[in-house]
């Protein structure tokens, strides 16, 4: 052994603070180094002090339920990060390594080292901790799927909302390639072709279609970034996918609807070009304008009709009864209407409709309805058999003599070649001297 | 997997009457090893660790039960009906003092007496009670929690940091005592010090003995004034012991203190 090295004599000069406690957790020594971190000039200062009252509170709790059991268990704790407080209430953080000696119960030797700037470290590690914490719970409960993947577009985090939208969990598709897995291949070359403009910085989106896990192509919208480290080195990419099927449906839904409204009002104006040209033909004059305005309203009301059921099929009783509406006081008395329910199309009704429409206007003017004690029925049927017929049958009763018509007008054109043209059908009208007779058969299919 | 595994419960000792020990807030039933022994010859001894700490089963560490300790209670419940277990004397320690109160009042057939060590019915200060501690100290413990936790510090170090994939990770943090996931042990920080049971304590049937320390930081004379006022059949006993842990420190006298309250159990 060297003989110039000399035994340690003087603690206080060590840059490194040094205390004893006893089992009572009382301090019963301390060096300079400690004293001075601690602002406190004299040992007698310190000593008689518990070593918990050089503690801030949070670090009392921490060193009192876990590092005393540890000590008086495992003998030592070392590298332990506490915090200590000034009498004037300024703190300052340390390192502690602590050992009780064998054989002396209750007495611990402490070790404190500085460390102000590996806690400032520590700090924002535990920053940099809670963030990354608070990330995941963002991605973990994001309504969008959420998938990253490394330079080789291997899968390496799949969040619930991708299970969710893909079909495939977490544990299946990681380490997979996810343009394989939810690309069609017919986009595939597309994709390769845009890569290296994602990993120069650009990011893509686009609407576009992936597919789930059945085979089925979902629609989605996508965004596909390239992540970068802190070096700016490029370390894989980034795609999110929002669902948007519903909005697509809603999307085709309008469209169908917007052709479907330039169909009908086409056809409308084709109806009323026919209805001007026949009331024209037989009402001249100041006659002809209240004519056509009441053809006008029979078609106004087939298209409320329509419009109220909110789809393009309209059912047969509503439709019959609409056309009584100037009439409703005789409705269900004097005239009555009754047959199973039929579902017409949006063409069909029109014709129907404007066929009714004509012969209650007829019969309210000229017919049975025109009499007080006159009566109508309009019932219908659907013939059994393998290609069933709906037949209509108009009875007028009590009404005055019947004689026919010596001409063919606009109300002989829709109870007859008009509705037979548009639904391949039959009409018959009976001029029976005790009433009107009118039916009409179609085949059903033609019609609903 | 029953209840006696997943908080892996060990049995010793033997006698007609059933003792079981409750570790605190911070460790795990390791706390026990020098008091409990001190029981065997006069008493059938259990000890377990709470969900969470030691070799309990963590995975199954539920955040929403065992966010009051109304879920620890529960646990001590089934523990002691799967024991077939009656007439018990409960011992907690720290926090667990409260999770043997609720256990008591939601079920006295099974517990007949408590013995709490340094308890507190409530950490936090409200206005017209000092329980020695605000909202910011439990922060500033969260965050010491958070620091040492992260890796250099040997004797805090997490052997698991959380990680379901990698569950053999588990079983080596079971061989350190105190050691426990950090994001349990910051979660079990919240249950521990802001609950408030003092309606709890007020409730308790049984006859309660109280050990408390000269200088115990966590429990200041307030409390064990409250204490007094406040438990209906109390008894407080001020150990000649310092700190939060005369179990640990001053076991003689803390396994004395609690044999000459059970004397009469221990003669009959």
């Amino acid at each position: 052994m060297n003989k110039n090295i000399q035994p340690l004599s003087d603690l206080d000069l060590w840059p490194g603070g040094l205390l004893v406690m006893d089992g009572d957790g009382m301090i019963i020594k301390t060096n300079a180094t400690l004293r001075t971190w601690l602002g406190q000039d004299s040992a007698a200062q310190v000593s008689g002090a518990r070593f918990v009252d050089i503690l801030t509170r949070a670090s009392r709790i921490f060193f009192e339920t876990h590092l005393r059991p540890i000590l008086i268990v495992e003998g030592a704790f070392s590298e332990v990060s506490l915090e200590l407080e000034r009498p004037d209430g300024s703190r300052f953080g340390v390192y502690v390594n602590a050992e009780r000696p064998n054989g002396q119960l209750g007495v611990a030797y402490f070790c404190l080292y500085r460390n102000e700037q590996r806690q400032s470290f520590e700090r924002e590690l535990v920053e940099r901790r809670r963030e990354s914490d608070e990330f995941r719970i963002l991605v973990d409960s994001s309504p969008h799927a959420i998938v990253s993947s490394d330079r080789f577009f291997r899968i390496h985090a799949w969040n619930p909302a991708a299970e969710q939208l893909f079909g495939y969990s977490k544990e299946e598709v990681l380490g997979q390639r996810f343009d394989l897995l939810l690309i069609p291949e017919d986009e595939l070359d597309e994709l390769h072709k845009r890569v290296a403009d994602v990993i120069a910085g650009e990011v893509l989106r686009s609407e576009t279609l992936r597919l789930h896990r059945s085979g089925q192509k979902i629609h989605v919208e996508r965004s596909f970034a390239a992540i970068r480290d802190e070096n700016q080195t490029h370390a894989g990419f980034v795609t999110m996918y929002s669902d948007i099927s519903e909005r697509k449906k809603a999307e085709t839904k309008i469209e169908t609807l917007l052709h479907e409204i330039n169909h009908r009002s086409k056809n409308l104006l084709s109806i009323v070009e026919v209805i001007a040209r026949q009331t024209a033909r037989s009402h001249a004059g100041d006659e002809f304008l209240p004519v056509f305005s009441n053809r006008l309203r029979s078609l106004a009301s087939n298209q409320d009709i329509l419009l109220r059921s909110g789809s393009t099929h309209v059912d047969l009783e509503e439709l019959a009864r609409a056309q009584f509406t100037h009439l409703e006081d005789v409705l269900d008395t004097r005239a009555k209407l009754s047959g199973p329910p039929v579902h017409l199309n949006e063409s069909v009704s029109q014709a129907i409709g404007m066929a009714i429409f004509e012969l209650v206007t007829n019969t309210a003017k000229y017919g049975a309805l025109s009499q007080e004690n006159g009566g109508v029925k309009l019932t219908w049927e659907i013939t059994t058999g393998e290609n069933p017929d709906l037949k209509m049958y108009w009875l007028e009763t009590n009404g005055p003599p019947v004689t026919a018509p010596t001409r063919t007008g606009f109300g002989s054109q829709v109870t007859g070649l008009l509705l037979e043209s548009t639904t391949s059908g039959e009409t018959r009208h009976d001029f029976a001297t005790d009433g009107l007779r009118w039916s009409f058969t179609a085949p059903v299919e033609n019609l609903t | 997997m029953s209840k006696v595994e997943r908080c892996a419960v060990r049995v010793s000792g033997s006698g007609e009457t059933a003792i079981v020990f409750l570790h605190g807030y911070g460790c795990d039933s390791g706390m026990w090893s020098k008091v409990a022994p001190d029981f065997e010859s006069r008493f059938k001894v259990i000890t377990y660790d709470l969900m969470g700490y030691g070799q309990s089963a963590i995975e199954h560490y539920d955040r929403a039960r065992y966010a009051t300790l109304d879920g620890h209670a529960e646990d001590l419940i089934d523990i002691l009906d799967e024991l077939d277990l009656s007439d018990v004397i409960a011992v907690g320690h720290s926090v667990s003092a409260m999770t043997i109160a609720l256990a008591s009042n939601l079920r006295p057939d099974l517990i007949a007496k408590n013995v709490m060590i340094c308890p507190s019915p409530s950490y936090m200060n409200d206005d017209n009670y000092i329980g020695g501690f605000e909202e910011r100290d439990l922060l500033g413990l969260l965050d010491i929690l958070d620091v040492n936790y992260l890796g250099w510090a040997s004797d805090m170090a997490p052997a698991i940091m959380g990680r379901p994939e990698r569950p053999e990770l588990g079983e080596k943090l079971t061989e350190s005592f105190c050691q426990t996931d950090p994001d349990i042990a910051k979660h079990f920080a919240r249950v521990t010090f802001l609950n408030d049971h003092r309606e709890d304590v007020k409730n308790i049937a049984q006859p309660t003995l109280v050990l408390q320390c000269r200088d115990d930081i966590l429990v200041p004379d307030t409390v064990r004034a409250w204490l007094n006022d406040n438990l209906q059949q109390g008894e407080q006993v001020l150990l000649d012991a310092t700190g939060h842990c005369p179990h640990m420190s001053f076991p003689e006298q803390t396994s004395n203190a609690i044999l000459a309250y059970l004397q009469p159990t221990v003669a009959r």
